[in-house]
């Protein structure tokens, strides 16, 4: 203990004084840890919000009725819920995503039954307050009554007695606030963005008779939970799913758990990329203190004692990084709490109901302790191998080491090792579309490893290249530098890393935006799109935007100047779980409003039958996930029993509703399947195409106000289903700028801290005769050259990557051939930026340098 | 660099190693001390052969019983003149306010005043700094110490003082010394002088008892 608290206190000693030195170090381990924090933060946030809800809502109940995926199904299975033995109560449920008129805000209504309800779950009213329920018998008699949160209320300047214009799919419709919950049990419910009506007066006002959205069932004898709901299993209909909520909870928490880790990952390479930065400050600042350990090894220090001294060191630097970036931490989280729940959002649709934005972060030890732990044993990994290096020198040479520079050659391993690590690492990558992950994993780790080979090769072919024609002071300051790499190497290796890194994120992005957005379209063409004006500011989210309830449709047709009117639907089957791509018939049958590519091999008159709904489409996902060909039996389960058809198809065409593959069927054989009478959006192909503008103004004059409708062009669909790509990758863009700014502070640092330590050398060369300028030239070269090196090298390792994840693991793994889409813009400003920083960096510090008088800077330590 | 190099130094003797630049005196400390091996022949200190000794162990040989004062000091420059020497104390297992008391112990006996103990080295002068070297490389109190051109960096009066010094502690503690030096003057300070030129033995002979004396004299002055 006396022994570990010395080597701290001595550790300190030595950093504190060299803090200015190791600000950057500094900075960039809080900004790595920081942004680990903050994705594990806004993960948990969201996590717990979501089982609060879940938990709020089940008040007392411990068992869930329900239909996959949020659909609604016929209540006419209460009785039997209610009938079946062990079951003490059970209260059904209605959930409809409801908009208000005032400022166009989502908000959950809740159709809950009254007179029962109480048995089940608990809910406050404070009737001391004179609040809840003023008059429960006016609240059941009037259908339009509804009940909010207290929190609610004020938020969106309400009150009791208020009259508030919501829009559903159903149309415009204005309900009452005859009460007020308090902001707990069910009213933290959905972070309290929610409304809870009469269920009777709900399935009425949204067209929504006799459907229920789940139960919530109370049994009589906890401790025989599993019984009584295998008793539900054998009584209610196959497509009914009978779960514990803490079931249902374990089950969400896994189905959000691996998307969460992908998160983690990706800050996680946030923070080994710090730990290559601070790697490279330590192993500069080693160099310079070479005489004193020279001098600490001569007076008796052995060199795993001095190696452990450095590591206290680096756990000194950790614990600063950490001061400043566990609070920092919270404050990214508060940023990537909304990208981070809409990226959920946008990946889990089945999740349904239950998600929405925490209204602030829920700040646990957990994430924070597991970040700092995570940046500790980074920074250490990354102090271990350059003071290992350092402690290995001969002490005599130590000693007089320091103040001189030797040209190291290159060991014939690492000869060999650029020869042989790249197509290792890429072969590592290629086995990955085998489904080998770990093998991708190992490739991931070696490719940037592989590329730094590359860059002493670079620089000296660099020197050879463009050496001469720069002029005398830079011709020889790009010489030196290709024959004394070592200093260069750890600059152009954090560029390597950084700028790979965030190019394949950009890559990734771009490729995979092109490709959704692309697809989405190919079969949504038109020269006028209507849906719902709800959806703008939203995201496109396929089921769970807001309908139009199906009247519109003849409405449309008939407006002047409308040649065809197709609308669709986008919903999801919830046994087996599929999307389903609802359209009318003369959807199928008129290619102007879409291509549906249908393979080779597909029945005759393929398109034509499914328009009559004799048989369905599928997606590639589908067809190769269940092994599916044209003349399968497809059977899916709906709320009015089973529905066995025929797959005629199979589209290359993709909607992306769910990962399972989806299904594309008549709109009619699905309205009478599901009883859904909405649309999602109706495309319409005008008499004349350039009457655009005085058709649209039409739509919106007869029916706009009517069905709170928006009108766009396809162009404007097209950046709209963009955008919705762009905010489900929101949270790794987040995560992309952060490492981005990483990289430049840390490319900066280690070309500022080159040209610091070799003060001295810049002296001796202002003493032989060397101009300040011509200094600043050949320190612009050098950095140049570092820069350009890195980025080409780095541009390889994006490449190589985006290729191996787009053209390799998406199509192996899903069946997506997302293709590899490289905009020039999302190489070339990493690289600018990059290149920026080195020329910067370099430049400060060579002003600095070449501005002090050659005797000082001779005497410079 | 040496060659044809065999040497005996017996305990508590103080012995002064001279020769011009490069003639391979420094090697021969190094060699003495573990921080050089010898491509061929062999060392022993305390009759321990150094080459049967792992660079672990060669480095507990010298925190224990090897002390080494440098031309240039070699300070650590950041921390306080009292913790450089309780640094080498906490090396044998000495921490915290045991082993500021041993190093003040050390630095009283090298005569660095104490109002001086907190500053930091480049605060003190060349002769202040090299006391606190002497110190430093006494506070685990090894029976061989080795200075390599300890005046090398000092004004004349200021070597003297360090050299008399040298002196002091070799007949007060019995403790052998190997001084190296290219300077005739404090190279004749020791019981025996041993001259090198190109790597090899030029000379191996007793000092002259007055060179001893002179230098008491400078003391009182």
């Amino acid at each position: 203990m006396k022994k570990a608290l010395w080597d701290l206190e001595w550790a300190w000693l030595q950093v504190w004084p060299r803090i200015g030195q190791l600000t950057v170090a500094v900075f960039v381990i809080a900004l790595g840890v920081a942004l680990s924090a903050a994705v594990m933060l806004a993960s948990s946030t969201l996590g717990h919000a979501l089982e609060d809800s879940m938990s709020s809502l089940a008040g007392r109940a411990e068992l869930q009725v329900s239909a996959h995926g949020g659909a609604e199904f016929d209540e006419a299975v209460l009785p039997i819920v209610q009938a079946t033995e062990g079951v003490a109560a059970a209260a059904p449920l209605l959930f409809k995503k409801i908009f208000l008129e005032q400022n166009g805000l989502p908000f959950r209504l809740a159709g809950v039954d009254m007179l029962d309800d109480a048995t089940v779950r608990v809910y406050r009213s404070d009737a001391e307050a004179n609040a809840g329920l003023e008059d429960p018998l006016l609240f059941l008699s009037q259908p339009d009554s509804v009940l909010f949160p207290r929190s609610f209320l004020k938020k969106h300047g309400l009150d009791r007695g208020d009259r508030v214009p919501i829009q559903a799919p159903s149309g415009q419709q204005v309900l009452t606030v005859r009460g007020v919950i308090e902001d707990e049990g069910i009213g933290s419910a959905f972070g309290g963005e929610l409304g809870i009506m009469d269920i009777v007066s709900a399935q009425a006002a949204f067209v929504a008779e006799r459907k229920i959205s789940q139960i919530d069932v109370r049994v009589e004898n906890p401790a025989k939970l599993d019984q009584v709901a295998s008793r539900l299993r054998a009584a209610l209909p196959d497509h009914l799913v009978v779960e514990s909520f803490e079931a249902q909870k374990t089950r969400i928490r896994e189905l959000i758990s691996g998307f969460q880790l992908m998160m983690d990952f990706m800050s996680g390479l946030g923070l080994i990329l710090a730990a290559v930065i601070t790697g490279n400050r330590l192993s500069t600042i080693y160099q310079a203190r070479m005489w004193e350990i020279g001098a600490l090894r001569a007076l008796g220090a052995s060199p795993r004692g001095l190696v452990h001294s450095f590591l206290a060191e680096a756990f000194v630097i950790v614990a600063l990084g950490c001061a400043v970036g566990l609070p920092m931490s919270i404050l990214f989280a508060e940023f990537l709490l909304q990208p981070i729940t809409e990226t959920t959002t946008l990946n889990f649709k089945q999740l349904g109901t239950h998600l929405t934005q925490p209204s602030e972060v829920i700040v646990t030890p957990a994430p924070l302790l597991l970040a700092a732990f995570a940046g500790l044993v980074s920074a250490l990994v990354a102090a271990w191998l350059p003071a290992r290096r350092a402690t290995k020198v001969p002490v005599h040479e130590a000693l007089s080491r320091g103040r001189s520079r030797r040209t190291v050659a290159e060991s014939r391993y690492q000869r060999r090792a650029r020869f042989v690590l790249p197509p290792l690492a890429l072969g590592a990558l290629a086995l990955q579309a085998y489904g080998i992950a770990e093998a991708g994993a190992l490739g991931i780790v070696l490719l940037p490893i592989a590329a730094a080979l590359w860059i002493t090769p670079g620089l000296r072919l660099f020197s050879k290249v463009v050496g001469d024609r720069l002029g005398a002071a830079a011709g020889v300051g790009l010489e030196d530098q290709s024959l004394v790499p070592s200093r260069a190497t750890g600059a152009a290796g954090v560029i390597v890393a950084g700028i790979g890194f965030v190019g394949f994120i950009a890559i990734a992005g771009a490729s995979f935006e092109r490709y959704v957005v692309g697809s989405l379209m190919q079969t949504r063409n038109g020269d006028l799109i209507v849906d719902s004006r709800f959806n703008e500011g939203a995201t496109a989210s396929g089921e769970n935007e807001p309908r139009l309830d199906e009247s519109i449709v003849p409405l449309l047709e008939a407006i002047p100047g409308v040649r065809l009117a197709g609308a669709g639907t986008f919903a999801r089957a919830y046994d087996p779980e599929l999307g389903l791509i609802t359209i009318d018939p003369i959807r199928f049958r008129n290619r102007e409003f879409g291509d549906w590519n249908v393979s080779p091999g597909a029945l005759p008159n393929v398109l034509e039958r499914a328009a009559s709904g004799e048989l369905v489409l599928i997606d590639e996902t589908l067809a190769s996930a269940r092994n599916l060909e044209p003349g399968d039996t497809l059977r899916i389960n709906t709320p009015r029993g089973g529905l066995e058809t025929v797959v005629g198809g199979i589209t290359r065409a993709r909607s992306f509703q769910s990962p399972n593959g989806d299904v594309i069927l008549s709109r009619a054989l699905y309205r009478e399947a599901w009883n859904d009478h909405t649309v999602t959006r109706v495309l319409l192909l005008l008499s004349e195409a350039s009457a655009v503008d005085v058709v649209r103004e039409r739509i919106l004059d007869e029916l706009g106000e009517r069905f709170e409708l928006r009108v766009v062009m396809p162009s404007d669909l097209r950046q709209w289903f963009a955008q919705t790509v762009r905010d489900g990758f929101a949270s790794t863009t987040w995560v992309m700028w952060l490492a981005l700014i990483v990289a430049i502070v840390g490319t900066g640092d280690a070309l500022s801290s080159t040209i610091v330590e070799r003060t001295r050398e810049l002296g001796a060369m202002r003493a032989l005769g060397f101009s300040p300028r011509q200094i600043g030239a050949m320190v612009v070269a050098q950095a140049a050259a570092i820069g350009i090196v890195g980025t080409a090298l780095a541009s390889f390792v994006a490449l190589a990557l985006g290729s191996a994840f787009l053209d390799g693991i998406l199509p192996s793994a899903l069946g997506w051939e997302v293709g590899m889409h490289v905009p020039l813009a999302s190489l070339l400003i990493p690289a600018a930026l990059g290149i920026a920083a080195s020329v910067l960096g370099a430049l400060l510090a060579a002003a600095r340098a070449a501005s002090l008088p050659p005797i000082e800077a001779l005497r410079f330590e | 660099m040496l060659a044809d190099i065999s040497l005996e130094i017996p305990a508590g003797q103080f012995v002064s190693v001279m020769g011009p630049s490069g003639c391979g005196k420094s090697t021969l400390l190094n060699l003495i001390g573990g921080l050089d091996q010898p491509t061929r022949g062999r060392v022993r200190v305390r009759g321990q052969d150094l080459a049967d000794l792992s660079e672990e162990g060669r480095s507990v040989l010298r925190r224990k019983h090897i002390g080494i004062v440098f031309q240039n000091f070699n300070l650590l420059p950041r921390i306080t003149v009292l913790r450089n020497v309780a640094w080498r104390l906490s090396l044998v297992g000495i921490f915290g306010a045991a082993a500021r008391r041993e190093a003040s112990i050390a630095l009283d006996q090298v005569g660095v005043p104490s109002s001086v103990w907190d500053r930091h080295p480049t605060e003190l002068s060349g002769g202040e700094q090299q006391r606190v070297a002497i110190a430093r490389a006494l506070a685990t109190g090894p029976s061989l110490l080795l200075a390599d051109e300890p005046t090398g960096n000092l004004d004349t009066t200021t070597g003297e003082n360090v050299l008399l010094l040298l002196q002091e502690l070799n007949r007060d503690t019995g403790m052998c010394i190997v001084l190296v030096t290219h300077d005739a003057h404090a190279g004749g300070c020791g019981h025996r002088t041993i001259q090198i030129r190109d790597g090899r033995i030029l000379r191996d002979v007793a000092a002259q008892p007055a060179e001893v004396t002179r230098l008491q004299a400078v003391r009182g002055r």
